[in-house]
């Protein structure tokens, strides 16, 4: 039973500890742009894979996304939702990515402003997959049903 | 002892997953929907108030155009401005490189170039050409190598010094 129940506090500590870290690197991303969303939005029209418009448009929406998305993993209030969007969001950006590399643009993204810049793509990309991971992981978790709670409180039946 | 809130709670539970399988889906969407929402109000407020938001067609990049904001430290500053041009004033160490002299200019930008490092050029306005037609030039010169042109040209350089 001991041994059960440390595996049980083991991955519910790499559980707390994915949340916190997948929630701060979306508020971190999240904060820096909404900072400086005109930085952002040069970053955004980089890519040249949308037109002026819709450029403008994603460069204010989505730090908001990444900073509500972050802190509804980190709150609980939302998290499927949040790691739905966190999903979503990162696979579409590492398609971006490809096509745009593809489309012969070199390119930074822009995520975390000067503060983190990445060596190159392929690191750039094993980033993004993991949290693409780390994210179906905690849904995966999420959408377990909740009866695996006891009924009966133990020692005392 | 049977906790009697815990098993109404993991009943009704139970019996919503019965009646509903798709209630996880539910869920998610609404909360997704919800999220996207929020972050749609915030947005609206972000371009009514941000002081750091331009106005909608000052933040236009063409093709290989970078602002100035953009542009990181460890970058090879090329001036294609003509020799008149020149008497305005120069960057220190920004490189010549212009169409009339390419093959002796650019000799020089290679010694001086190390792999891997951006280069910015820039031209004499907002509206000149040349900065475009060398960084077009540079890329197909150089494979691999990552160059724009300055949004703005010298006069956004210069005003951005003390």
């Amino acid at each position: 039973m001991g041994g059960m129940e440390g595996v049980t506090a083991m991955k519910g500590a790499a559980r707390a500890l994915l949340l916190l870290l997948l929630g701060g690197i979306f508020l971190l991303s999240g904060g820096l742009k909404a900072y400086d969303p005109g930085r952002f939005l040069y970053d955004v029209q980089a890519f040249h894979l949308l037109p002026y418009g819709l450029s403008f448009a994603t460069a204010l929406w989505l730090p908001w996304v990444e900073i509500f998305c972050g802190l509804a993993i980190w709150t609980g209030r939302g998290r499927r939702g949040a790691l739905f969007l966190a999903v979503a969001m990162t696979i579409v950006f590492i398609a971006a990515l490809l096509l745009a590399r593809w489309r012969g643009v070199n390119l930074q993204c822009g995520c975390f402003g000067q503060w983190l810049i990445f060596p190159n793509l392929i690191f750039h990309l094993c980033f993004n997959t993991g949290l693409v991971a780390g994210a179906v992981a905690l849904l995966v978790r999420e959408a377990r049903p909740t009866t695996a709670q006891p009924m009966i409180e133990p020692g005392r039946s | 002892m049977i906790d009697g809130g815990r098993v109404v709670g993991v009943c009704w539970n139970r019996f919503c997953d019965f009646i509903d399988p798709m209630r996880f889906w539910k869920t998610l969407l609404r909360q997704s929907l919800a999220l996207a929402g929020l972050s749609v109000l915030a947005a609206v407020l972000t371009w009514a108030a941000h002081p750091r938001w331009p106005a909608y067609p000052d933040g236009r990049l063409e093709f290989g155009e970078i602002p100035l904001a953009a542009v990181s430290q460890n970058v090879v500053w090329v001036d294609a401005r003509s020799d008149e041009e020149l008497t305005a004033g120069a960057g220190p160490g920004h490189l010549l490189l212009r169409e009339m002299n390419w093959d002796e200019e650019f000799a020089r930008f290679f010694a001086e170039w190390v792999p891997g490092q951006t280069v910015v050029v820039y031209c004499s306005s907002r509206d000149c050409q040349a900065s475009k037609q060398i960084a077009a030039q540079l890329r197909r010169a150089v494979p691999g190598l990552t160059a724009y042109h300055l949004k703005g040209g010298w006069e956004a350089w210069k005003e951005s010094r003390p």
